[in-house]
């Protein structure tokens, strides 16, 4: 469990990198749906340990990916109307075009 | 048993990192794929099925969304941005995720320490599905491997 | 069954004003009618509650609600007010048809009247802090959304300015009671109105009655609170002003002040003091800014914040009959008050303008508004037999019998306020309906019946609560108060030497002496003198500008404009630094927001639009909730 719990944050970690460092709007929504993944092992993992009858965590784990597929999907969609719009995907480039 | 999936959230990490760090957008995509499917597998692994066929419908959606975004924007898929410098914000961010990372293992291990250690424990009810849970592990840590092996050798080129 | 009928008070005028958002605006007669009718309904429950005995309401404990979430309860304090809650709603949805008539936004205008009264209801029925402070945020909201759909005249700028001063201010009143009544909560442990009574001892009570009051001040109009109501004056539809800061947030207002002041808490000597000085500064302050405006909406919203001291100034006396005084008073303000915006509105929609130096002589063409209005001004400045006087008159006695030492000071501003603020009206009447006509004005013509309607109405019961004071002193406010009358004659002596019926009769008959003596008088041939106008000069300064332009006035331009009449007073050494200040802006409450900039600069600075800036603010916060957490355990 320890380890499980280590390697999610790590894992969590590498989707805040992404969200913070890149600039491609859909590299963004890749570090996000790194996030929820992380999000969701751990739980399932929790699921686990305390038991295969805890059903409470899977049913969250399974709001978690439910959820964050909604909310990529809308990042997604405004990424490319903001491409039709801008022509890149660079949101710095974005933000100095808005002016 | 428990090993496995560790293995399995090594790869994601890798496969993430990779995708982050990828030239080109359809390899990152192919790999969140990648990664979608580990997630699949460990999901099974540790014993639920919902999530796991969830994941698939979740994945079989955001793959395909992806690919259609990419396709309908750049034409040439491969983003060259300029060297830039690390701003302040970006610094301190990260600075805050690794604070978040400790933070969070800290308390986390403070909480779990009365949980009992993952040993592996047969779920009640599914006899015969161990067998199949080593070969979809085995497949999956294949699977993982070689679409990165593909893809990192791809960008070489 | 009266219980269930506390429920139809609150959620009848809700429920019809959220199907009122479904009537297109094709069926447009239909949705006036429908909003007059549900209000009227309204109006008859708001009766039946009244005149039924004390009746509660409350809910079984519900799966997530605690129990009795919603309490209603309606005692002698509140069910007088919802009669003349809805009554008011009826009025402003009758004199919308007419005056709305060709505006915007008109699908959501009608529903927001329902709404308001539905909420109003709910707020002075509820027993129970919480769903109080809803209905009470829901008033908010609609004042707001009222403000938003603006004047005939204002521009988009000004419409959003108001709006945004008014839910500031409000809304930092509203934040103020929330605190005041968490602090309450913590002493007396109870969120049940009905039940809380504490000693006002210590810094905690203190503040906690501070606070509530702060809320009840900016919801009334009382002076640290009052801006928002002259600077929506000109920016909202004047319907929407004798709707909601003439009568309904006066009427919310001082109850909540009241219930505080008498319910609440038991008040000490210097709280008194306070009450009774906020009270007098009001009066004086806003009757003075009231006399130099040329804005007939802008000079009436000044009033109306005038006559919240009066009431104030009543409630700190602390004497029976003080209070007594005041709660009449809060009625007899929104009754008249209501009335004068209604005559504004009239005047404005037949000219088209508010501007007191473009009008002149329409007393003629408009006589019923006319009428109404000189009633209500009367009313208002507290001249005898009219219900202003009756109450003003309780309120000087409550003064008098507080047995402060210096109490004089206060008797002197109020009568003072008194004068200054007929002083004013004399200016509107002379400057609206008397004097000549300027030529810009076309032809006039009285307004609808349907805007007459509620104009006359409240004049007659401007008349009726003055002349038969008994009336509504014996039904509405003496069970209040918890004064039983055996029988009208002790009313009239508890009401001091006015007796109102025989003062009524006194006055008319020292009327017709008068006549008698103007008719003995005109067949004896007259004096020819010039007119008289307050001591000023007829001169360049006086004639109408707008028709100057350099050429010699003729004999029918020198109208007397009534926007000079207070120069004097204007140009007065102090008072014209104060007056300056005032119209800056100075005494706005408002206005000391660009005190708090530095903060606003800080905030933007964190607000810098990058997403690796906000990832990092998640972040600490999770970091600071797994602290927590860990914490915990």
């Amino acid at each position: 469990m320890t380890l499980l719990c280590m390697l999610c944050a790590i894992l969590f970690a590498v989707g805040i990198y992404g969200v913070v460092m890149k600039r491609n709007l859909i590299k963004i929504v890749i570090g996000i749906s790194l996030m929820v993944q992380a999000v969701a092992l751990l739980l399932l993992g929790l699921g686990y340990a305390e038991g295969a009858s805890q059903g409470i965590f899977q049913t969250i784990g399974l709001i978690t990916m439910i959820g964050g597929l909604g909310v990529m999907s809308l990042m997604i969609v405004t990424a490319v109307r903001l491409y039709q719009k801008y022509g890149t995907f660079d949101i710095s480039e974005i933000r100095r075009l808005k002016g | 048993m428990l090993v496995a999936i560790d293995i399995l959230v090594g790869l994601a990490i890798v496969a993430g990192l990779i995708a982050l760090e990828s030239k080109r957008l359809k390899n990152s995509i192919a790999l969140v794929a990648a990664t979608g499917l580990i997630f699949v597998i460990a999901s099974f692994l540790l014993g639920s099925a919902e999530v796991g066929i969830g994941s698939i419908v979740v994945f079989g959606i955001l793959t395909p969304l992806l690919l259609q975004a990419l396709k309908s924007t750049t034409d040439k898929d491969i983003t060259l941005t300029p060297k830039r410098k690390t701003t302040r914000n970006e610094i301190f961010a990260l600075i805050s995720a690794a604070a978040f990372t400790i933070t969070f293992l800290i308390v986390s291990f403070s909480l779990l320490e009365g949980l009992p250690s993952l040993a592996p424990k047969p779920i009640e009810g599914h006899i015969g599905l161990s067998i199949i849970r080593e070969v979809i592990v085995l497949l999956a840590a294949l699977a993982g491997i070689w679409a990165i092996i593909r893809k990192t050798g791809r960008q070489d080129k | 069954m009266n219980s269930a009928m506390l429920l139809w008070a609150v959620f009848l005028p809700i429920g019809t004003g959220v199907l009122c958002f479904l009537i297109p605006d094709k069926a447009k007669r239909f949705r006036e009618d429908f909003t007059s009718i549900a209000a009227l309904a309204s109006l008859i429950i708001s009766t039946i509650v009244f005149l039924g005995p004390d009746a509660h309401f409350q809910t079984a404990q519900m799966k997530f609600l605690p129990a009795s979430f919603l309490d209603f309860y309606s005692s002698d304090f509140n069910s007088f007010l919802i009669v003349f809650v809805s009554f008011f709603g009826f009025l402003v949805s009758l004199y919308s048809i007419k005056y709305m008539d060709g505006m915007k936004r008109l699908r959501e205008y009608y529903p927001y009247i329902l709404i308001t009264v539905g909420a109003a209801n709910g707020a002075l029925l509820s027993n129970n802090f919480l769903p109080f402070l809803g209905f009470w945020g829901i008033i908010l909201v609609t004042l707001f959304l009222f403000t938003t759909i603006g004047s005939r005249d204002a521009s988009p700028e000004k419409i959003f300015n108001a709006a945004s001063k008014n839910m500031l201010i409000l809304g930092g009143g509203d934040l103020a009671l929330i605190l005041g009544i968490g602090l309450l909560w913590q002493l007396s442990n109870s969120l049940n109105m009905s039940e809380i009574s504490i000693p006002l001892h210590g810094a905690m009570a203190t503040s906690s009655f501070i606070l509530i009051a702060t809320g009840a001040f900016s919801k009334a109009g009382a002076m640290p609170m009052h801006s928002w109501i002259p600077s929506m004056s000109t920016a909202a539809p004047t319907s929407t002003l004798a709707f909601l800061p003439a009568s309904l947030d006066k009427l919310l207002g001082i109850y909540l002040l009241a219930r505080v002041a008498l319910d609440f808490f038991e008040l000490n000597f210097s709280m008194n003091l306070l009450l009774m000085i906020i009270g007098g500064i009001t009066i004086i302050a806003a009757v003075m800014m009231a006399m130099i405006q040329h804005d007939v909406r802008k000079l009436l919203s000044f009033h109306a914040i005038s006559q919240v001291g009066y009431i104030v100034l009543g409630i700190g006396t602390g004497t029976t009959i003080g209070i007594a005084g005041a709660l009449f008073h809060m009625l007899n303000n929104a009754i008249f008050k209501s009335c004068l915006f209604f005559t504004a509105g009239a005047v404005e929609r037949r000219t088209g303008t508010a501007n007191l130096a473009k009008m002149g002589g329409l007393g003629k063409m408009m006589p019923l508004t006319f009428v109404a209005f000189m009633i209500a001004a009367l009313a208002i400045s507290g001249v005898p037999p009219l219900n202003g006087f009756v109450s003003k008159w309780m309120i000087y006695q409550g003064i008098i019998e507080a047995g402060i030492a210096q109490s004089w000071i206060f008797l002197i501003i109020a009568m003072l306020g008194s004068a200054l603020t007929l002083a004013s009206f004399v200016k509107v009447g002379h400057s609206i309906f008397l004097g000549e006509k300027p030529h810009e004005l076309g032809e006039v013509k009285e307004v609808e019946h349907s805007m007459k309607f509620p104009m006359a109405v409240l004049a007659l019961i401007c008349i009726v609560f003055g002349v038969l004071a008994q009336i509504p002193l014996l039904y509405f406010i003496g069970p209040v108060m918890g004064i039983s009358f055996p029988e009208i004659g002790a009313a009239i002596v508890w009401t001091g030497f006015w007796n109102p019926t025989s003062g009524t009769i006194l006055l008319l008959v020292a009327l017709a002496i008068g006549a008698l003596i103007y008719l003995a008088g005109r067949g004896m041939g007259m004096r020819t003198a010039p007119p008289f106008i307050g001591g000023e000069t007829i001169g360049e300064g006086t004639t109408n500008s707008l028709n100057r332009g350099g050429r010699l006035t003729e004999p029918h331009e020198t109208r007397v404009l009534g926007t000079e009449f207070y120069d004097t007073i204007r140009n007065m050494g102090i008072l014209k630094r104060a007056y300056s200040k005032g119209e800056t802006g100075s005494f706005d409450i408002y206005s000391l927001g660009k005190y708090l900039q530095p903060i606003g600069w800080i905030l933007s600075s964190w607000h810098n639009g990058r997403l690796s800036n906000y990832v990092s603010w998640i972040l600490w916060g999770l970091i600071v909730l797994f602290a927590i957490l860990a914490f915990i355990n």
